[in-house]
């Protein structure tokens, strides 16, 4: 019976979104019906994947570790016997195609997109994993340390090469994301005949709908009430536990159309700038606590501009009208899908209500004052920092590198620096760079202390442990103490 | 997908598409398509004109937010002409996709897609494209003073004029006479290297390639050792644009449009180009996305510090613009003569549309166009370049620029501009792609010493020839 659900499942999965897919043939430039060949159903791996390894062979089957999004999830290796190789996470970008983002920033379709993906990768009894190569051999790697993959799925155990069905190719023709890349593809004619097929049926993608589960109209708010994570409902004039992460832990009424995100407006003020592809930034905001109006706290939240250039961000101590969508990362809030435009303002574009010259001076922290989240996602300063011990590597998932310092600062606790690899200025004023053999050197040293200006965010580890870090964006937030 | 089994299908769809068009309206096929200057009395006033337009592009989600708003602007001038616009994969992907409709007939091809001038010389040959020439001096359509202008000795230039020339002209840079393409947004490249370590160590930024390579030299010995694993002083992205810029910057013949002898790389100054540049390869100097682990392109290890400066595009700045470190940006070097590689996607128009369709197309790309919108365009996509002289001086323009003046983007945006009139193109005919990607392939099996000089040569002349 439980084999027999997931079966069901499997391919309710495609029938539900399929069901739910924008209605109608998109009006495509041509009049003529459209293409009903199952691409899917025709293309096959043609290698053998029993008894090799993806990672020496260029094909083998993996276990289903961890769904990122809809071009992109995490497996294990299968060793000969069965058994999980769990020495090697593969990191696994789908080859040929590029899903709308559904973490991060949110784009039209990218969370039916992601739940399409990870519907089949979550319960195929099978999956193999190919490369770009008709012979065995080592497979191709993007510039992010990722496997460009040929994801093949099935709903049976130990699968014949005729039950492996191409997930990629089957995420193009239900019209989750064109054919893209493919020209030098093993499979280039099954792309660009889904992708065809995908456009003339007019889904997703290739509809003229707005996506329900994208909010277009923003919710005005207070940046008090996303970090409290309650609204104030207009009607009892009280505020209610809300949750802006996740719009469907809240009430709603049956049938009604759930997004799966919040568009937000709020008013704030620049703290931190921060340019990294394209222009970020810090806000805050100072607001009387809810339960004690005679004390005032601020508030802060991580602005992703998206990889664009948007002026307002980089100007510390302007007054904002934010407008984006909230969206977690990493464990933490942050405002994504924000835009500025000085030609033409759009109704969720970021708005400037003034521009000042006003520094932020950040407030002075202690490894104490971490050890809960109050200064979460506020750019703070902590001193007379001494590290204990470091780690090297990627932070979260992100693809970057860097490295993590334990510290402590005098004050009886510990606390966690984070900073990407670059260079720093030592405490000779000498810009250095910064490498796995040499971060210890620089923070560890006996009796010599350091200090820190950055945001406080939080950060959960392999473990599941969750403390507060603060990160080092910019070289020069960091200085060394005499 | 074979470069036989290729001409196969573009020879049977050009036979199927001729035949299709003919039965759908007016063919793109150079010998039967004659301008039709718009009739208001047949089509009305230009701004009540009524049409679809099919727009294929490239552009990410990043980028299609400034596309949304100026299809919302141009409706409020246009509100019955509808942009259906759609992101179509890459650039290749695109070419693979109308080839495909060509194939098929032609009537699934958009109104006006993204393109490089490599993929319209064989829209061309296919007829499935047309000239753009009549649009651009229509009297009620064409391009007004309004659109932006610009002043030169003293007299006001507008329309074609106002655009950069280089920009312009790569549109009528055809095996056929004719505006076959527009520019919509250009880039070049830039060299970008890491300034902290510049500055750390005291190296002077390059301007010649006779000082790229002493520097290298140098980088080699002061930093090389310091860095674990796979490292370059220099690294570029591009090797098919290694090759053919240093033909151009040398006065080596690469390719041309003499219809009788268009292949012209397969000679001793070529040849010669790349034995000297093995020789700087074998001492370690520099590496290619080609011979580069994985085929990866090297802004990812000058973004983890493995490699100290890459020749890359402007377009692609925001790949160079790490955290990890500051980024200085210059012209890349030269030697002989300074010019730089003109980049970015242009448009091109379809054959089978119809001509309120058409109208349609023309009246956005004008629009898009127009000095601030097109320098809208090429601020929002960070990195490129607007396509108009008069954009440059617009306030929008001059405002973003200081906006950015301290950002990665403000100081690659003033350097392009600094040798926006150096930049090249490279004459275009069908099989101008092949041999694009078959000198990038003589760099790489050289510098990897897969191939000798002159195998590498020998072969890659040879599948150019047939490709023509």
């Amino acid at each position: 019976m439980k084999n027999l659900s997931k079966t069901l499942l499997f391919g309710a999965i495609v029938l539900a979104l399929g069901a739910c897919a924008p209605s109608g043939q998109s009006e495509s430039q041509s009049s003529g019906a459209c293409d009903t060949t199952v691409y899917s159903d025709e293309c096959h791996l043609s290698l053998d994947y029993k008894g090799h390894n993806f990672v020496t062979d260029g094909v083998g089957e993996v276990q289903y570790v961890r769904h990122i999004d809809g071009d992109t999830t995490h497996f294990y290796a299968l060793k000969a016997d069965g058994t999980v190789d769990n020495t090697e996470l593969i990191k696994a970008r789908y080859n040929c195609i590029n899903t709308p983002e559904s973490t991060g920033s949110v784009e039209d379709w990218g969370y039916d997109a992601s739940d399409y993906t990870h519907g089949f990768v979550e319960n195929a009894k099978t999956i193999v994993l190919s490369s770009n190569r008709t012979d065995y051999g080592n497979p191709e790697m993007d510039g992010n340390g990722r496997y460009l993959c040929y994801v093949w799925v099935s709903d049976k155990e130990d699968a014949s090469l005729e039950d492996l069905k191409l997930l990629n190719l089957m995420i193009v023709e239900a019209g989750f994301s064109p054919a893209q890349g493919a020209e030098d593809s093993i499979y280039a004619d099954y792309f660009y005949d889904a992708d065809r097929k995908a456009s003339c049926e007019g889904n997703y993608i290739w509809s003229n709908e707005e996506d329900p589960r994208v909010p277009t109209a923003a919710i005005s708010t207070t940046l008090q009430e996303l970090v409290e994570g309650v609204r104030l409902n207009p009607e009892t004039e009280e505020y209610e536990t809300f949750n802006w992460t996740d719009p469907s832990a809240n009430p709603h009424e049956e049938g009604e159309a759930v997004p799966s995100s919040y568009r937000v407006s709020f008013p704030c003020t620049v703290a931190y700038s921060y340019e990294d592809g394209g222009d970020n930034a810090y806000v805050y905001a100072d607001y009387s606590l809810l339960d004690d109006p005679s004390t005032t706290r601020r508030y802060g939240i991580y602005v992703f501009g998206g990889y664009k250039t948007i002026t307002p961000l980089r100007r510390p101590g302007w007054k904002l009208q934010m407008n984006g969508i909230v969206a977690s990362y990493n464990g933490n809030l942050q405002i994504t899908d924000v835009s500025y435009s000085a030609l033409y303002p759009g109704d969720d574009y970021i708005e400037v209500i003034e521009q000042s010259d006003a520094a932020y001076v950040p407030p002075v922290v202690t490894a104490a004052d971490l050890q809960d989240d109050y200064y979460v996602n506020q750019v703070v300063e902590i001193k007379n920092l001494h590290g204990l011990s470091g780690e090297w590597g990627t932070y979260g998932d992100e693809s970057g590198t860097g490295y993590t310092i334990l510290c402590e600062d005098g004050s009886g606790y510990r606390t966690y620096i984070r900073a990407y690899s670059g260079t720093i200025r030592d405490r000779n004023n000498s810009k250095v760079t910064i490498t796995a053999e040499n971060f210890e050197e620089y923070f560890c040293k006996e009796g010599e202390t350091f200090n820190v200006i950055g945001p406080a965010v939080r950060y959960v580890n392999s473990k599941g442990d969750t403390f507060i870090q603060v990160q080092i964006l910019k070289n020069e937030n960091l200085t060394f103490n005499d | 997908m074979s470069n036989v089994l290729k001409k196969g299908i573009l020879g049977l769809g050009l036979c199927a598409f001729l035949a299709g068009v003919a039965s759908c309206g007016p063919s793109g096929n150079d010998a039967s398509f004659s301008y039709q200057p718009y009739d208001t009395s047949v089509y009305g006033d230009p701004s009540q004109l009524t049409a679809t337009v099919y727009f294929w592009h490239t552009l990410g989600q990043n980028n299609r937010g400034w596309l949304e708003t100026l299809i919302s602007e141009f409706n409020k001038v246009y509100p019955n002409i509808r942009i259906q616009a759609s992101q179509q994969g890459s650039y290749d992907d695109i070419k693979t996709k109308i080839d495909r409709a060509i194939a098929a007939g032609g009537t699934e091809l958009p109104t006006m897609a993204y393109c490089y001038p490599d993929h319209v010389a064989d829209y061309i040959a296919s007829g499935a494209v047309i000239p753009m020439d009549g649009f651009v001096d229509d009297e009620a359509i064409g391009f007004t003073v309004e659109d932006g202008s610009h002043v030169e000795d003293g007299e006001t230039v507008y329309g074609a004029g106002d655009f950069v020339q280089t920009y312009w002209n790569e549109g009528k840079a055809y095996q056929k006479e004719g505006l076959y393409s527009l520019p919509w947004t250009k880039s070049t490249e830039l060299l970008f290297y890491n300034k902290d370590l510049f500055d750390q160590q005291g190296w002077t930024v390059p301007t010649t390639w006779e000082d790229m390579w002493n520097l290298c030299r140098i980088i080699n010995e002061d930093w090389g050792s310091q860095v674990n694993g796979w490292y370059a002083p220099l690294g570029y992205d591009s090797d098919e644009n290694m090759f053919i810029t240093f033909c151009r910057q040398n006065d080596i013949p690469y390719t041309s449009n003499e219809s009788d002898n268009r292949v012209l790389f397969n000679n001793d100054q070529a040849k010669s180009m790349v034995t000297t540049l093995k020789g700087y390869y074998d001492e370690g100097l520099f590496k290619t996305k080609g011979t580069g682990p994985n085929n990866t392109y090297t802004s990812s290890f000058f973004e983890s510090g493995q490699v100290a400066m890459m020749i890359s595009s402007s377009g692609g700045t925001s790949y160079a613009n790490t955290p990890n470190f500051n980024v200085g940006v210059a012209p890349a070097p030269y030697s002989g003569e300074a010019a730089y590689v003109s980049q970015g996607p242009s448009l091109c128009f379809f054959a089978n549309s119809s001509w309120e369709q058409r109208y349609a197309a023309w009246l956005f790309y004008r629009f898009c166009t127009e000095s601030t919108n097109s320098a809208l365009i090429a601020t929002s996509s960070t990195g490129y370049d607007p396509v108009r002289i008069s954009s440059y001086e617009t306030e929008y323009y001059l405002n973003w620029v200081d906006d950015q003046k301290d950002s990665l983007f403000g100081q690659a945006s003033q350097v392009t501009e600094e040798i926006r009139d150096d930049t090249f193109f490279t004459p275009v005919f069908p099989g101008s792609a092949t041999c694009r990607t078959e000198v990038g392939g003589i760099l790489t099996n050289v510098l990897l010493g897969t191939r000798t000089v002159d195998q590498a040569f020998s072969e890659a002349y040879s599948r150019c020839i047939a490709a023509l």
